[in-house]
């Protein structure tokens, strides 16, 4: 067990002591940490100005792009996931999105992806043997993480500035392209992180 | 919120023992352990070479260079992530862990897993897919076929603090002649700090 100092009846407690031990957890605390995961390949080799997926969390292959922000029928993994503050007791917790990529042999001089969390709403099923729907609008405020121009054969890693843990509710991954078919095949990995806020 | 102790103004209630268990509590909150990555893969009579990730996101390997086809296959780990910044140093831990199952046939050679750093290999067509290969290998866990059902192996906790950040992966690998072997494979790449 590491500890700072250990303490006997020796008189040897000072007052940087004290401040080394809170330092201490307060480090513990502030360390990002993983929430959620989900990722997939995106194929962007087709024109995709202004272009929206959301990311499943078990997705195998290619995402599939849309025109809206509306997911139109839900068969299969839905990569949505609850986000509860209850289950973060303390102090206010702060998140992050951070989005990995490996990037093919070739550059993405003209594309922006904004990469963010979603608020999820169902949709009302339609008849007999419809499939159901899920609704999402915009990303939240804050979450976006943007990957700009990747060039060829790039590996790594942007992050979205910080925000609040957002209210009790359902959300998923997504993704706004802008751009024109650039031939690039980009593999990513996005999370949601949190830690506490510093005190 | 449920502290060890609350201190007062008195003098008599801070006890030595207090300001240990104090640290004692920090550093639990270090030592526990985060699941990074999660994979599954399994085969019958097979030799294989892949990234494994989650179940139906494994991609094989040919030639050492792999065609990225399935995002899960890799995570991204930094160890500065993982570092705090007092002595004594605590350092950024990972960790393998897998179980094996099988059929009732024990033939074949072993079975390998273990955790790879990748890196782009570069090499894709245009509007192809993205190719890595290893960068760092790390010890591997081996299950031999006759290995009963069940069986959860773990590697040691690798030092990660000499690592940089980047895209890992676990790649598992079974070579040569499996009559009639039929095997299962879990497990969970574990992060934590740790002195």
């Amino acid at each position: 067990m590491a500890r700072t100092k250990t303490f006997a009846n020796s008189g040897s407690l000072l007052p940087a002591d004290l401040n080394l031990m809170d330092t201490d957890v307060e480090d513990i605390l502030t360390q990002w940490r993983p929430y959620h995961r989900a990722g997939a390949m995106m194929i962007t080799h087709q024109d995709y100005t202004n272009k929206f997926t959301y990311f499943a969390s078990t997705t195998t292959g290619g995402v599939v792009f849309t025109d809206k922000i509306v997911i139109p029928g839900l068969f299969g993994p839905s990569g949505v996931f609850r986000i509860d503050p209850n289950d973060f007791a303390g102090r206010k917790r702060r998140c992050r999105i951070a989005v990995s990529y490996i990037n093919n042999s070739t550059a993405h001089p003209n594309h922006i992806m904004s990469f963010g969390l979603y608020p999820v709403t169902y949709g009302t099923a339609g008849g007999a043997d419809s499939i159901p729907t899920i609704v999402t609008t915009s990303a939240m405020g804050g979450s976006t993480a943007r990957l700009v121009a990747p060039v060829a054969n790039g590996v790594g890693r942007v992050t979205s500035g910080e925000f609040p843990l957002p209210q009790k509710g359902d959300y998923m991954f997504g993704v706004m392209v802008t751009g024109p078919n650039e031939n690039g095949n980009i593999n990513v990995n996005i999370e949601l992180e949190t830690r506490a806020a510093s005190s | 919120m449920t502290r060890v102790t609350t201190f007062t103004a008195s003098p008599d209630t801070l006890l030595p023992t207090e300001l240990n268990n104090i640290q004692d509590d920090a550093e639990e909150l270090l030592e526990q352990r985060h699941i990074l990555h999660e994979f599954s893969s399994s085969g019958i009579n097979t030799t294989q070479d892949r990234y494994v990730g989650l179940p139906n996101q494994n991609h094989t390997i040919t030639a050492s260079v792999a065609e990225v086809l399935f995002a899960n296959c890799w995570f991204w780990y930094d160890p500065a992530q993982w570092k705090t910044s007092l002595l004594p140093v605590r350092k950024p831990r990972l960790m393998l862990r897998a179980v094996y199952h099988r059929g009732s046939t024990t033939a074949g050679t072993s079975i390998s897993v273990g955790l790879r750093r990748i890196q782009n290999a570069g090499g894709s067509t245009a509007a192809g897919l993205p190719r890595v290969t290893d960068s760092v290998t790390f010890t591997a866990l081996t299950f031999s076929p006759s290995d009963a059902s069940g069986t959860v192996k773990t590697t040691t906790a690798f030092d990660m603090s000499g690592e940089i950040a980047g895209p890992y992966a676990v790649r598992l690998i079974v070579t040569g002649t499996h009559s009639g072997l039929s095997w299962n494979l879990q497990g969970q790449v574990l992060a934590w700090t740790q002195e």
